[in-house]
């Protein structure tokens, strides 16, 4: 789709000039194109300016601040030539089949561990699938295993359900009681 | 890495969770985690409830049911066993219990087609052997089948009453185990078939359920018609590899040209009908044509699918047993076509098709099937 619009939009060269990206703090970062490809949203931002891009003015993100626009660019510096996720659940359960990350991404979530939320967020509205599925991944395997109580020290979510509730919900299932 | 302490300060301030991502987390939970998830609060418990349809399924190990002297189900998840009765027989001053369900804990994980045994010490005949050939029908097998435990009833009481068929209660507990659930393996055993049965059982599991192995050991068809039973292996139990041994009572029409038609046995990785006992008396012969089978064996799916890749068919009592040439003629299309998904293993009656070579273990099928079969057990 990308190889025909917007006359040599997709070209290598291209890939190789830099873009200013504003943040909603005004700040500003200069990408490679290539790299800021990753992100769906501002690939279509490129291609919809086609030829009245102009590569210097840059293009506005107002839903992302700073901070976390640099740690999501460290992710697309390393992806930019991945190809797409595969998301795949089984047919019958439809348990999904969980992503084998590499070790530059177990670092890279180890280090921004306190972060998840807010990369999943700037990832969703950035459309980078991959980012946006793995950090979901990671906060699955966060929950997974832990009790009620855990989970919400753990977000710190208010609890707002009735002992009643609670008790309710053990007894509709059965599988629970063990 | 480091998930076993709950975070930085900056974690522990209230976040706000955007739903989509929430329930995008939700679904690389398993469905033991979900219902943990449930008493966090009730924005996640409506979220994990308005969400089931697309969210993981627990799969289920093994869903046993027999009308054995009560209507009882087990249901096995993982080392959990959960067993529920009710009562078939009631005496005239009966103040006793009408059901029972109880829950018990395996020492390890169940798994059916390992740990899973008749009360007769049957285990489950799934991969059927290259040499198998079908044995003979053994009047007394139902007798070592029988003693097996009981929930509720006592032997030795007399009873005056007699139910016919499960009563709702059993299939509201059914609906209550089975929410949420993929079931892999679901065996009859002493199983009375009736036509309410197939019926209330395609309503509470709302159409029916995809399963790995259905498995019937004694199950007995004196209450049904010929097309509640393609129905119930058509529609309500669509499996990949039927299995029907020891049945009891079959009319002709039960296992006919008609069922090798539908598109669950057309799709099934093996289909399997060992002896069985008629219900006008004499010898059955099931009712499956020649051309039928032709039809089945060289099934290759429809254009819009992958072919279904099959294993074995294999059915002792039919006419197709007698007539050579068909069995030739498949024979001969199975070298012909490699491509074609046909059965690689065949074998009817005492003739056996193993990749398209004939075997044949018993050159006289009609001998061997008319002596046992002499004696008729005693029935329930």
């Amino acid at each position: 789709m990308a190889t025909e619009s917007a006359n040599g939009v997709s070209s290598p060269e291209l890939n190789e000039r830099d873009v200013v990206i504003t943040t909603n703090d005004n700040r500003n970062f200069t990408v490679k194109i290539g790299v800021a490809r990753v992100s769906k949203t501002i690939n279509n931002m490129i291609q919809d300016l086609g030829e009245s891009l102009d590569l210097s003015s840059g293009i506005p993100l107002p839903n992302v601040d700073g901070p976390i626009f640099e740690k999501v660019l460290e992710w697309c510096e390393e992806h930019k030539n991945a190809p797409e996720i595969k998301v795949e659940q089984d047919p019958h359960t439809r348990e999904r089949k969980w992503f084998t990350m590499t070790e530059w991404e177990e670092e890279y979530f180890r280090k921004f561990l306190s972060h998840l939320w807010d990369l999943a967020m700037a990832a969703n509205y950035l459309e980078i699938p991959s980012l946006y599925y793995y950090t979901c991944q990671k906060l699955a395997e966060r929950i997974k295993g832990r009790t009620p109580e855990q989970i919400r020290e753990m977000f710190g979510i208010e609890d707002d359900l009735t002992e009643e509730e609670k008790a309710e919900i053990r007894r509709t299932n059965v599988w629970c009681t063990y | 890495m480091d998930t076993s302490q709950p975070g930085s300060s900056e974690e522990n301030k209230p976040v706000f969770l955007p739903i989509n991502a929430v329930v995008r987390i939700f679904s690389f939970l398993k469905r033991d985690d979900l219902d943990r998830c449930k008493r966090v609060n009730k924005m996640w418990r409506k979220l994990i409830t308005n969400h089931n349809s697309n969210l993981p399924k627990r799969t289920i190990e093994c869903l046993i049911l027999t009308t054995d002297h009560e209507f009882r189900m087990t249901t096995i998840y993982e080392d959990k066993v959960d067993e529920y009765a009710v009562k078939k027989y009631f005496g005239e001053l009966d103040i006793d219990g009408y059901e029972v369900n109880n829950k018990k804990k395996l020492p390890k994980p169940f798994i059916t087609r390992r740990d899973f045994k008749f009360p007769c010490g049957d285990n489950l005949k799934v991969d059927i052997p290259k040499n198998y050939s079908f044995p003979a029908w053994d009047p007394f097998h139902l007798q070592f089948c029988t003693p097996g435990k009981h929930l509720i009833h006592k032997p030795g009481r007399r009873y005056g009453k007699k139910l016919f068929t499960q009563p709702m209660a059993f299939y509201e507990h059914l609906a209550f185990v089975l929410k949420n659930c993929h079931v892999k393996n679901i065996i009859l055993h002493k199983f009375t078939f009736t036509e309410l049965f197939v019926e209330k059982f395609i309503e509470t599991l709302e159409g029916g359920l995809d399963v790995e192995i259905l498995y019937m050991h004694y199950a007995k068809l004196r209450y049904i018609s010929p097309a509640t039973f393609h129905r119930f292996l058509n529609e309500a139990v669509r499996a990949e590899r039927y299995v029907m041994e020891h049945m009891l009572f079959v009319l002709p029409n039960h296992i006919n040209s008609e069922l090798m038609r539908m598109p669950s046995i057309q799709k099934a990785r093996s289909f399997f009908v060992g002896y069985c006992t008629s219900r006008v008396g004499g010898i059955l012969t099931l009712n499956i044509s020649p051309q039928a089978f032709l039809e089945l064996a060289s099934y290759n799916g429809r254009e819009d699918e992958n072919p279904p890749e099959r294993e074995f068919f294999g059915v002792a009592l039919s006419r197709i047993t007698d007539d050579n040439s068909v069995l030739a003629d498949f024979s001969k299309a199975y070298r012909r076509d490699f491509k074609k998904s046909y059965y690689k293993h065949v074998l009817l009656g005492g003739q056996r098709y193993v990749e398209g070579i004939v075997v044949n273990p018993n050159p006289n099928p009609r001998a061997q099937r008319q002596a046992p079969i002499q004696h008729m057990p005693q029935l329930i």
